[in-house]
């Protein structure tokens, strides 16, 4: 059971490798891709197979359906994807600015003698405890972030924890690692290449984004990385997300539910139900399916693009 | 006139000096040949010449320079690269950007030109004057990247052109051309100091000889001797300009 929740786990860890992958040749990234995409696969057909009972039993509806009820032994994971899609959206639409934003001031803006220094605090942030960061987010930001909406907009957030909470904490929790994918692409862009970029009259912040033009392959790659995490992320989302897992909401500023934490929440008492195990699975089977598709559009990037 | 005056121009890496005392001065509309070993500091010249020196950050420069009359170091350095454009040793163009862009990426960030048609007019005659047009004219929108070596140095002639530059700094233009494009290259230089004043790095004292007006000798980061191309190559005042000339210091 408990190697089960590991592999579950393991899924955007595979896509989060997926990311990294765009920045090598290829001939790697074919191989290697290959490789993560048939890993996958094996797991869709093992999750498949877990899921199976519950399959039999609803058919695809499990997967349309929402709504949690041990009781009644009905089960869906539509809000659970629904969270992960709208949490993901929320931390990337956040995070990927920061990154460019945190990547560009250490690699462009400060003076070189401090680069190190920075580079490393934002490195060091990443390998923070993803617990500290869920305490920090239950007693820090869900009650800033409730205040903060509720100025611009009365009564929009009931509860300090929502999918929007969780999603605002994810884009903290993900913009190292994506600020460290870029900066790595960054730092490579050749000395003649950065001189023909100044000799031709660009300010520093115009070079510095024809130098992020240069790198986008990096940037596309520290974007899947980060999506990989912020889709797997468990512990600290699972804290400040609210722990609706009944409910469909698609508003984000209400309590929700994502298929890591909703996994993670509800794995210790699964085995006392006859489907609720099976339901668990065909919820992995989603993000798995889900991570898959977004492999795919990753690849059609990468052919049109000709990265 | 004296275009381009350096005075007393030092430049150290660090800790080593690489350009220790350069007293030069280069005449308006004509081709100065900065000749000299490798390694005795030509590049390192040029850069300072626009400031690009300044993106090494180990780099420490000490002396003046005036453009005009006018010390670069004072000057908005945005403005002086306007003027000043450079044809680097190794072709650099920016291999992801096109054809069209590397050479409108300058005019366009300078705002030089007014709208989509002058600024093809400009890319498209710079191209042309650099003798690469009529490869490209139908792949523009290729990336940079994939052109050979000779069409890379001459896509970066093209981008320096696109300039209208008052000083154009070429070090060693043509290292990669054929000798055929090497004399179209030289022709358009004569062609080009009648609008501008150029100063042509070059390892091959016979291009100095052939195309120069003023040549100077740079060794170990000073000038050995500077004047007319003729006096130079004809008497020179120095055994070592003498053995260079003539090819027998490297
Ligand atoms: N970034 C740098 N850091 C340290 N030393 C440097 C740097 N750039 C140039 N140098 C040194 O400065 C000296 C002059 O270099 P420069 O490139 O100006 O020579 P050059 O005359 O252009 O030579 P070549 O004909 O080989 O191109 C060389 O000894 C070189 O090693
Ligand atoms: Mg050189």
């Amino acid at each position: 059971m408990l190697g089960f929740l590991l592999v579950v786990l393991l899924i955007p860890y595979l896509i989060a490798a997926y990311g990294l992958l765009f920045v090598k040749l290829r001939w790697g990234l074919r191989l290697f891709g290959a490789f993560i995409v048939a890993t996958i696969g094996l797991l869709t057909v093992m999750f498949l197979v877990e899921a199976y009972p519950i399959i039999a039993r609803d058919g695809v509806a499990v997967f349309l359906q929402t709504g949690w009820d041990p009781v009644r032994e009905s089960y869906g994971v539509l809000q659970a994807l629904t969270g992960t899609v709208l949490t993901s959206a929320v931390a990337m639409a956040l995070a990927m600015p920061m990154a460019l934003g945190v990547a560009v001031t250490i690699n462009e803006i400060l003076p070189a003698r401090w680069r190190g220094v920075f580079g490393s605090l934002v490195d060091l942030t990443a390998t923070m405890p993803t617990v500290i960061y869920g305490l920090w987010g239950l007693f820090v930001l869900g009650p800033t972030l409730q205040s903060l909406v509720n100025t611009l907009a009365r009564d929009t957030m009931t509860s300090p924890y929502t999918l929007f909470t969780a999603g605002v904490l994810l884009a903290i929790m993900i913009t190292p690692y994506a600020a460290a994918v870029i900066r790595e692409g960054y730092a490579l862009v050749p000395k003649p290449v950065e001189e023909a970029i100044y000799a031709v009259g660009a300010t520093r912040f115009e070079a510095a984004l024809i130098k992020l033009r240069y790198v986008r392959n990096y940037i596309l790659g520290g974007f899947f990385l980060a999506l990989g995490r912020a889709m797997g992320e468990t512990v600290a989302v699972a804290m400040v997300v609210g722990g609706n897992f009944v409910r469909f909401t698609t508003n984000i500023f209400e309590s929700g539910i994502t298929i890591s934490s909703l996994i993670a929440l509800q794995f210790p008492n699964a085995a006392s139900y006859q489907y609720m195990v099976p339901a668990l699975f065909a919820g992995a089977l989603l993000l798995t399916l889900f991570g898959l598709a977004i492999n795919a559009v990753a690849i059609y990037i990468i052919q049109r693009g000709q990265i | 006139m004296a275009k381009v005056e350096f005075k007393n121009l030092r430049v150290s890496f660090g800790a080593s000096p690489v350009i220790t005392g350069v007293n030069l001065s280069i005449p308006d509309r004509s081709i100065t040949a900065l000749m000299g070993p490798s390694g005795s500091g030509k590049s390192t010249i040029l850069r300072v010449l626009n400031r690009l020196i300044e993106l090494y950050p180990e780099a420490r420069v000490s002396g003046e320079v005036y453009l005009d009359g006018q010390n670069i170091f004072d000057m908005n350095v945005l403005e002086l690269r306007r003027k000043v454009q450079m044809i680097f040793q190794i072709p650099n163009p920016i291999p992801n950007l096109s054809i069209f862009e590397n050479v409108a990426l300058g005019l366009k960030l300078n705002r030089l030109v007014r709208g989509r048609g002058e600024l093809f007019e400009r890319v498209k005659s710079a191209l042309e004057k650099a003798q690469l047009w009529d490869e490209v004219r139908n792949r523009l929108d290729m990336p940079a990247g994939k052109l050979s070596g000779g069409q890379q140095q001459r896509l970066c002639v093209a981008r320096a052109l696109a300039f209208e530059p008052e000083v154009l700094l070429a070090d060693e233009p043509t290292a990669n051309l054929d000798p055929e494009n090497t004399a179209k290259v030289e022709a358009l230089f004569l062609e080009l100091k009648k609008e501008m004043t150029i100063v042509l790095v070059t390892h091959y004292p016979p291009q100095a000889a052939r195309i120069s007006d003023y040549a100077a000798f740079l060794y170990k980061g000073q000038i050995v001797e500077w004047g007319p191309t003729k006096d130079i190559f004809t008497k020179p005042g120095h055994e070592l300009t003498e053995k260079y000339v003539t090819g027998r210091l490297y």
